[in-house]
């Protein structure tokens, strides 16, 4: 059995060893200021001893001012209290080493009861090492909000149309904000998967840039070739040792370019679209880390290629059934365009005709010969410029935007359709606005939907006593936008049906396609506009579309 | 009577055509007097001489064709030649129904339309040679007696002096000299001769149904 007095020295002890060899600083805290205090206090606060920090007050070893703003005077005081009020209090402090260095700790204080008072029982713990994983922490949990919002805005370029170079450029950028010297680019593997495309590179230099677009793709063929030819990522951590680059040393010399890991982009369908790498100007292997960069620039830039491409693909489609719609109008046009064009012919036939007879003649009047001749070769420019026209409207071509007068588009139309409407016996009208602001359109596609709207015009009206046979043909500017009008006094539409005749194959000729207004739609609605249909208040149709107005005026 | 020099009418929308049918016309040393629609063609007046029309079937407001049926009711229609930049064949078909005398697609040969206005000119030359001389006879026929009408009706019908003498109710002798009066006015030589004109008049006898 041990005794009272062992009893007590062992706890005494063992007080003492908690004290003494605690990691953390203990203080004794008496009427604000410190009586003792063990060996980690001392090397915490870097002090010479012991000594120096008897007597010392809290804020003597505090900054001034705390975080929050508060003097630490002030704030030692509220924290002293609420401990004595509660038995004990924690908090966090920034404490000031006698150094001067600043260093955050975890402060709890415990009210002791001493020669019948009461002093404080003070343990520092050192949070520095916490504080700096939260920072980091905290840093790192922004830097992937910021990764993710920027994914996030280019995938957004994507659904709105921006254009595929924007779009891989912005994603670069975005890449190589989140590692410090890395250069990033992304290629595109040609349509005929042999070649590559330049995609984006914007620190890429320029020489290097030139040199890879059009580049063949292949087994030794760089990174990017090479991680294209076998579908799989190549890393190759010095480019001037590699024998991948062995053709391309000197480029990589050159561009100050040493180490290059590529990556494929693949479809969905795991066909390659191209590459995406990254470049260091020093040799390097990768760390790990970039391998998720990697994942998500060969993500999106796939999203990007792809989604362009399915663009094209429509926009070609599309090019080529308007393309289709326009010949077979010109087709519902050919006896007025034989017409047409015969009639120059006609007075060119018959003029050479009259001049060879003439000049078979003894006293040839030379003065006459000269003047059928002059007329021949006008109408021989007449019959070219009427070809010409009706050529362009039949040849296939790539829609191009540009600014247009709506009335100009409008009078071309109307020249077109002019001898057809008098076969029919309908009489155009036309009411065109002068200066009109521009509208960002292709010509030819406006051209054919006007063409398309006046023609279900003139046959809306074969049933329409011949004096009353109007097609009415009117541009306006209003609310900001440019519209065109085709008026006709035919059988008209029934208000619940007005829809359906856009539809496609929706038609009520004996041979019509029933395409035309479907693509003529497609076409307003490819140029931002609106092409709808309405009855007219005398009988008939009006089908009118409207086109965003530019800034700029066409006279 | 010497005839008016003969003109060819041209009505075509399309102003070089027009100059080329000018030109083409004056070849064979005629005159053209050019319209360039159907509307100002029938505005004018009609031609007091031999003429032909080269009409364009596809013109603005009224076509050739609506042109060639409003010249139809007319006493003297005009022999017409259709030209067209590009004609189908139910076109043709009307037209030439119609009395016209040609129809050309352009372009054309120039012998042809050139044959086919002088043949124009030629009906109407006698188109008018015809109406004139209607014309003659039925102011010679106005100049009868109503009396002299009777008798000239029953003698073109092949009835003898003694038959209508009967049928008037008048003497034989009567009849004779109203006969001698009627082939003096319609300046006839002939018997044969007053029943061609009996017959291009179209009278008939009415008076014998009325009082038999």
């Amino acid at each position: 059995m041990i005794g009272a007095n062992k009893q007590q020295a062992l706890s005494e002890l063992a007080l003492r060893l908690v004290f003494e060899r605690s990691p953390d600083a203990i203080l004794l805290l008496d009427d604000g200021v410190f009586i003792d205090c063990n060996q980690a206090a001392v090397d915490m606060l870097c002090a010479a001893g012991k000594d120096e920090l008897l007597s010392l007050t809290p804020s003597d070893l505090s900054p001034a001012i705390q975080p929050d703003g508060t003097p630490s005077t002030i704030k030692a005081q509220q924290m002293i209290a609420t401990a004595f009020e509660r038995g004990s209090h924690r908090f966090e402090w920034l404490a000031k080493r006698r150094n001067g260095s600043e260093f955050p700790v975890e402060v709890l204080l415990t009210a002791i009861p001493f020669l019948q008072r009461q002093i404080l029982y003070v343990v520092w713990r050192d949070i520095s090492r916490r504080k700096e994983a939260e920072r980091e922490l905290a840093k790192s949990r922004e830097s992937e909000d910021a990764f993710r919002a920027g994914q996030g805005r280019v995938l957004e370029m994507i659904a709105q149309g921006a254009t595929l170079s924007d779009v891989l450029a912005s994603l670069v950028t975005l890449i190589e904000a989140q590692s410090e010297g890395m250069i990033c680019s992304v290629l595109q593997l040609s349509e005929d998967g042999k070649h590559i495309r330049h995609g984006a590179a914007p620190n890429l230099p320029e020489i290097y840039v030139q040199a890879v677009n059009g580049a063949p793709i292949g087994p030794k063929n760089g990174s990017c070739g090479t991680a294209m030819y076998r579908g799989e990522p190549v890393i190759v951590t010095d480019m001037l040792t590699d024998p991948l680059w062995e053709d391309y040393r000197e480029l990589a010399k050159l561009s100050g370019l040493r180490a290059c890991w590529s990556t494929p982009i693949f479809t969905g369908q795991g066909k390659v679209l191209g590459s995406f790498a990254m470049y260091y100007r020093e040799p390097q292997a990768p760390a790990g880390s970039e391998a998720r960069l990697t994942e998500v620039a060969t993500h999106i830039a796939g999203i990007a290629i792809e989604h362009e491409r399915a663009q094209n693909e429509l926009q070609h489609t599309r090019s080529e059934l308007a393309h289709v719609a326009r010949v077979t109008t010109m087709g519902e046009l050919a006896a007025s365009i034989a017409h047409e064009v015969n009639q120059p012919l006609g007075a060119i036939v018959g003029n050479a005709d009259i001049c060879r007879n003439w000049l078979q003649e003894k006293d040839v009047d030379l003065k006459q010969v000269a003047e059928a001749l002059e007329d021949i070769s006008n109408d021989g420019h007449r019959a070219s410029q009427i070809i010409s026209r009706i050529r362009s409207l039949v040849k296939k071509h790539v829609p191009e935007k540009a600014p247009l007068n709506l009335s100009d588009v409008a009078r071309e139309v109307i020249g077109l359709v002019g001898h057809e409407a008098q076969r029919k016996q309908v009489t155009i009208y036309s009411q065109l606005g002068e200066s009109l602001p521009a509208v960002e359109a292709d010509r030819v596609q406006l051209q054919q939907v006007l063409l398309n709207l006046c023609m279900n015009g003139i046959e809306a009206m074969h049933e329409t006593a011949a004096y009353q046979r109007h097609l009415t043909v009117q541009t306006v500017v209003l609310n900001g936008n440019v519209l065109a009008a085709v008026s006709d006094r035919g059988m008209g539409i029934e208000p619940a049906k007005s829809e359906q005749l856009f539809k496609p194959f929706h038609t009520t000729k004996a041979n019509g396609m029933g395409m035309g207004l479907a693509i003529s739609r497609s076409i307003i609605e490819s140029f931002g506009g609106k092409l709808w249909a309405e009855s007219n208040a005398g009988g008939g149709a009006i089908f009118s579309f409207s086109l965003p107005a530019g800034s700029q005026e066409i006279q | 009577m010497t005839e008016k020099p003969p003109v060819v009418i041209v009505v075509d929308d399309d102003d070089s055509f027009r100059n080329f049918l000018s030109r083409l016309v004056s070849t064979i040393g005629l005159k053209t007097v050019p319209f360039d629609s159907a509307e100002a063609f029938l505005a004018a007046p009609a031609p007091d001489c031999p003429a032909c029309l080269v009409l364009d079937v596809q013109m603005p407001g009224l076509s050739g064709l609506d042109l060639q049926r409003q010249l139809a009711r007319r006493s003297r229609p005009l022999p017409i030649v259709f030209t067209t930049g590009h004609g189908d064949i139910p076109m043709t078909v009307e037209a030439m129904k119609a009395g016209a005398v040609g129809f050309f697609s352009k372009p054309f040969r120039n012998q042809d339309m050139i044959d086919a206005i002088k043949e124009g000119i030629a009906r109407d030359r006698e188109m008018r040679k015809q109406v004139e001389e209607l014309t003659e006879i039925q102011s010679r026929y106005d100049s009868l007696t109503s009396r002299e009408r009777e008798v000239f009706a029953l003698v073109t019908e092949g009835s003898l002096n003694k038959q209508i003498a009967h049928q008037l109710g008048t003497s034989e002798r009567t009849v004779k000299a109203h006969r001698a009066q009627v082939v003096q006015k319609m300046k006839a030589d002939s018997v044969a001769e007053l029943v061609r004109m009996a017959d291009r008049l179209k009278i008939h006898p009415q008076i014998t149904q009325k009082s038999a």
